[in-house]
């Protein structure tokens, strides 16, 4: 231990290991990941305005209070909390530059917010206060990302202002950050049935007698991401050819 | 040294002067800083022994959650996420399609009934009397009634399956044991095989009791080569 | 032991740069110093003989050649300090009380948080650690700070290039990254800086005049290995060619832990395994015992960093490596614990004396109780309740001030006198320095504990409604801001502290410049005695 060389080499090989196993091989596993093409379906999807609307969520750290990631089943209660109704997998992450999982919640869980809060203007009236719409909350207000415009008596208010009145005598007027911000809300959606992530619950379907074989039961198991026609709830519609031969 | 002596000196707590705890004299008589030294004593045994339990236990635990080394998708899989620990439960957590409820059944009903003698592999025992069904040519008629037939009521004299000739394979007969639906899957199972390379259709249950209704009145006795060749292949 | 008056009559200023500076009588806290000898030092026998090739450099040459670059990180590092801690306190409490200071984008809370803790790592912990990486080089190694200049240099950058990041997070130009916020401009000046301080530090501990290496010389060359390479591996796979979806978080969460881990926590390591033997007088317990814990973490801790990620969107042997790896960091816990405790046994009373001890030990303490509730913290099992509460993040703080925070306030407290010839201003300074920053550390991570467990009592275990349950842990948080502000004004006494020393001992320059300036006649060195 008193070889500075050889120190080196040990330190050198710590970190190897650590940057072999940690980076390199999931680079290779799962960082070569495409977007999915299926039934004329792309996802993940990030359109447009919603890309600039993430770069909104990352200026302003919103990533510092809420997550967006779904548990598991038995990693604490988001599925009955509502916020998912399958956990998020690598797949769902593709599309985003940065990827802002969030390691606090104070608020809650924005995987699937889009599809619980789908009403834009209760975004933007939430983003500019949000004790209005969430009494209680400790989130604090984004009034910066709108402007107040003060109206004259017997003005009406401008047709790009929301249409209803945050501040009294004011016609409140949402900047494009704002907008794109809540664009980005709106496309938050991580519930598109995937091979890796099925529903808890949906095989309802197991034969029981091979519950203890690892080679496992179908040997012609259909492909990776297929959708299953016993998938309950979900947009895609699906036709899984049973067996390629004619009858 | 006395309180009132320290303070003519600096105080302890930067311990300019006050190096001489662990240092040495110089000839002017001032103290002087010296580094810290090592002591060198073998390592306890049960800290080791401790190294090399918790090393197993880690092996052990990644072996367990998620490595899959034996896994069907390879060791390390990436499609494996908590709380799955194997490919193996992840497809079963997947729901299934008809195809595969059907495969599944027809593979079961295989492994008790018929692999004994036809083996897993589908390759039968030539030597030994037993046809393979991996590539045979009564397996993969355009229409299972020839195999529906073979599994009914066996099959007796000389046959020629893939270029050799059995004679008098001892085949049980399974009509009075299978149902419609088991001989179904099973039928499917060993047509539609693809470990195997047998690519034919399936069997559905209502051919399968139509034929047996149609040879009711063969039961009992076995066919042969013959009578077999006399179905059309697309029936 | 040393005689009463250390001036003893002789002559004071032989081979030192200050001529005259202070005397005893300015005021009843500050005294002269002990001169160091002027004669060569021997060195105390080690059991481990190992030959010492070259004498080494006296001790005040060492320290003298290092005076000016480890004072400027030094001071810069503890104006950071302040910078950082006043907006964490303003982030705590905007976490209670939402609507303040809310009104400008500059100033909400998710970019104050990312500024504060970019300059408090950045800004203070990595430029104090490097600061002490180098004395510390220096003094085992015997010899001189090398290239000096360099290093000045190194550190204005390195400050330039925070206060660039910092302003760019502010500006809303943050990466989004945890720990790396900093936008790319930013960084790559901090990496050439580092190139540059890096490089002068491996020439100093190559010319080491003794080729013998002592624990804490392990630490520091693995700290001096381990951060270029992450951070230049983390910004490069996250801002230059980012790697794509989900393996960005895990890139970061690899780097988040390295970082704490084995760049601040090696450092950290090398002051308490440097400072317990130094100042008791011992020699350390046992030298095996300290490479078996060197190994073992070295291996582990690299390899522990995904198990932030559980229940998170990556394949679960990704995560079941990490926290096997989390749980075997239980081996070199246990042997610092071990190897600190058998060399203090005895005289854990002497931390009451000495200051830098009490500093270090308090330190020692809070990195066993940060270390083992990470290990726990780290499991899959126990994350279930407690991941996403603000007991992750109170055990964040409590490793980042408890553990790396102490144990470098306690070697400035050490190093600056002997920079610069001059003792502290006020001893009660220091003082409050400590119990206010102890006392800060315990009440944030103790109130942000108390109030994660509940937070995830509710939040993981149960279904109550989250804005609900969010409030039920504001008197938590609001007993943290608490601790907050002591945690400021502990830092505000240490920059006192600091600032009126540097002052004194650059006074004689000014004096006797201003003297230069007036009298119309050459300068004579006025003897101020």
């Amino acid at each position: 231990m008193n070889s500075g060389p050889l120190l080196f080499l040990g330190i050198f090989v710590t970190l190897a290991a650590s940057f072999w196993s940690l980076l390199l091989v999931p680079q290779v596993k799962i960082g070569r990941q495409e977007i999915l093409n299926t039934n004329n379906m792309v996802y993940p999807a990030r359109p447009g305005v919603t890309k600039q609307g993430e770069q909104i969520y990352r200026s302003l750290g919103c990533t510092e209070c809420h997550t967006r990631q779904v548990r598991p089943r038995g990693y604490g209660s988001d599925f009955d909390r509502g916020w998912g109704n399958r956990r998020t997998v690598a797949q769902d992450y593709l599309n985003d530059y940065p990827v802002m999982l969030g390691n606090l919640r104070i608020g809650p869980d924005l995987a699937n917010i889009g599809l619980r809060q789908t009403n834009a203007l209760w975004h933007l009236a939430h983003l500019y206060e949000p004790k209005r719409m969430s009494p209680g909350s400790m989130m604090p207000p984004y009034r910066f990302l709108f402007k107040n415009r003060k109206l004259k008596v017997g003005e009406k208010p401008p047709p790009e202002a929301l249409p209803f009145e945050l501040k009294p005598g004011h016609a409140t007027i949402p900047s494009e950050d704002a907008y794109a911000l809540v664009d980005y809300m709106l496309g938050q959606q991580a519930e598109f049935p995937l091979f890796e992530a099925p529903l808890p619950g949906a095989a309802t379907n197991v034969p029981p007698a091979d519950a203890a074989s690892t080679n496992t039961v179908s040997t012609n198991a259909v492909s990776t991401n297929a959708v299953s026609t016993n998938v309950p709830s979900t947009n895609v519609s699906t036709n899984v050819a049973p067996g390629n031969s004619p009858k | 040294m006395s309180r009132k002596q320290k303070d003519n000196l600096s105080v302890t707590n930067s311990g300019v002067a006050d190096v001489s705890v662990g240092g040495s004299v110089s000839s002017t008589g001032v103290a002087v800083e010296s580094e810290p030294t090592a002591e060198q004593r073998p390592i306890s045994v049960l800290l080791i022994g401790l190294l090399i339990v918790l090393l197993y236990w880690g092996d052990m635990y990644v072996m367990e959650h998620g490595a899959d080394v034996s896994g069907k998708a390879g060791s390390f899989p990436p499609v494996v996420y908590d709380p799955f620990q194997s490919y193996a439960q992840v497809e079963r957590a997947n729901p299934r399609s008809e195809l595969d409820l059907i495969l599944a059944r027809g593979r079961n009903v295989f492994r008790t009934m018929c692999a004994p003698c036809h083996q897993d592999t589908g390759l039968g025992n030539p030597a030994m009397g037993v046809p393979p069904l991996a590539g045979s040519e009564w397996v993969l008629t355009d229409a299972p009634g020839r195999m529906i037939r073979i599994v009914l009521d066996s099959v007796s004299g000389e046959i020629q399956v893939a270029g050799k000739t059995y004679n008098n394979p001892q085949m049980p007969p399974w009509r009075e044991i299978l149902n419609d639906e088991d001989m179904a899957a099973l039928i499917s199972y060993v047509r539609f095989n693809k470990d195997w390379g047998n690519n034919a259709s399936i069997a559905k249950p209502e051919k399968v009791k139509e034929v047996r209704a149609a040879t009711a009145s063969h039961a009992g006795r076995q066919w042969t080569a013959q009578e077999l060749l006399q179905v059309p292949p697309n029936e | 032991m040393a005689s009463d008056n250390p001036a003893g009559g002789a002559p004071i200023t032989q081979d030192r740069s200050f001529a005259g500076h202070g005397q005893a009588g300015l005021s009843p806290c500050y005294s002269m110093t002990a001169p160091a000898a002027s004669t060569l030092v021997s060195e105390p026998s080690r059991p481990s003989a190992v030959i010492a090739t070259q004498a080494r450099v006296p001790t005040t040459e060492i320290d003298a050649s290092c005076r000016v670059p480890v004072l400027l990180l030094f001071v810069s590092g503890a104006i950071w300090l302040l910078v950082g801690i006043f907006l964490l306190l303003l982030s705590s409490v905007k976490l209670h009380s939402p609507g303040v200071l809310a009104d400008t984008a500059w100033l909400t809370l998710g970019r104050i948080r990312p500024a504060a803790m970019n300059a408090v790592l950045y800004g203070f912990a990595s430029q104090t650690a490097i600061g002490v990486l180098l004395w510390m080089l220096c003094r085992l190694a015997g010899t001189r700070l090398f290239f000096q200049s360099t290093i000045l240099i190194a550190g204005m950058l390195w400050n330039l290039g925070v206060t660039t990041g910092f302003v760019g997070i502010l500006a809303g130009a943050g990466t989004g990254f945890d720990w790396l916020e900093m936008p790319r401009y930013a960084s790559v000046i901090l990496f050439v800086a580092y190139a540059l301080i890096g490089i002068c530090a491996v020439m100093t501990f190559h010319f080491r005049r003794d080729p013998a290496l002592y624990v804490s010389q392990w630490y520091l060359l693995a700290a001096l290995f381990w951060f270029p390479w992450i951070y230049s591996a983390a910004n490069f796979l996250l801002l230059i060619q980012p790697v794509r979806g989900v393996m960005q978080a895990v890139v970061n969460a690899w780097y988040t832990n390295i970082f704490l881990h084995l760049w601040l926590g090696s450092i950290g390591l090398a002051v308490i395994f440097y400072f317990i033997p130094k100042l008791i007088g011992r020699p350390l317990y046992n030298r095996w015992l300290a490479a078996f814990g060197f190994w073992t973490l070295a291996f582990f801790a690299n390899l522990s960093g995904l198990n932030q990620l559980t229940g998170g969107p990556v394949p679960a042997w990704m995560i079941s490596i990490s926290v096997a790896a989390g749980v075997l960091l239980i081996v070199p816990l246990i042997s610092v614990a071990i190897n600190w405790h058998l060399t203090l046994a005895g005289n854990y009373q002497r931390a009451k004396e000495d200051m830098t001890l009490r500093f270090v030990v308090f330190g020692a303490g809070c990195y066993l109780i940060a270390e083992a509730l990470g290990i726990v913290l780290g499991t899959r099992e126990v994350s279930v309740a407690t991941h996403y509460t603000y007991l992750e993040l109170g055990h964040r703080y409590l490793a980042l001030f408890g553990f790396v925070g102490m144990v470098l306030w306690g070697s400035l407290h050490y190093i600056v006198p002997r920079l610069v010839q001059m003792d502290w201003y006020c001893p009660k300074l220091t003082k409050t320095h400590f119990r206010c920053s102890a006392l800060g550390v315990g009440l944030i991570f103790v109130a942000l504990s108390a109030g994660g467990v509940l937070h995830g009592l509710k939040m993981n275990l149960g279904t109550e409604d989250m804005v609900r349950l969010v409030r039920a842990t504001v008197p938590f948080v609001g007993l943290s801001t608490l601790g907050w502000l002591l945690l400021l004004i502990g830092q505000g006494a240490l920059l006192m502290n600091l600032f009126v020393v540097l002052r004194r001992s650059v006074e004689p320059y000014r004096r006797s410049a201003w003297e230069l300036v007036r009298s119309d006649n050459p300068a004579q060195p006025e003897e101020s005695s």
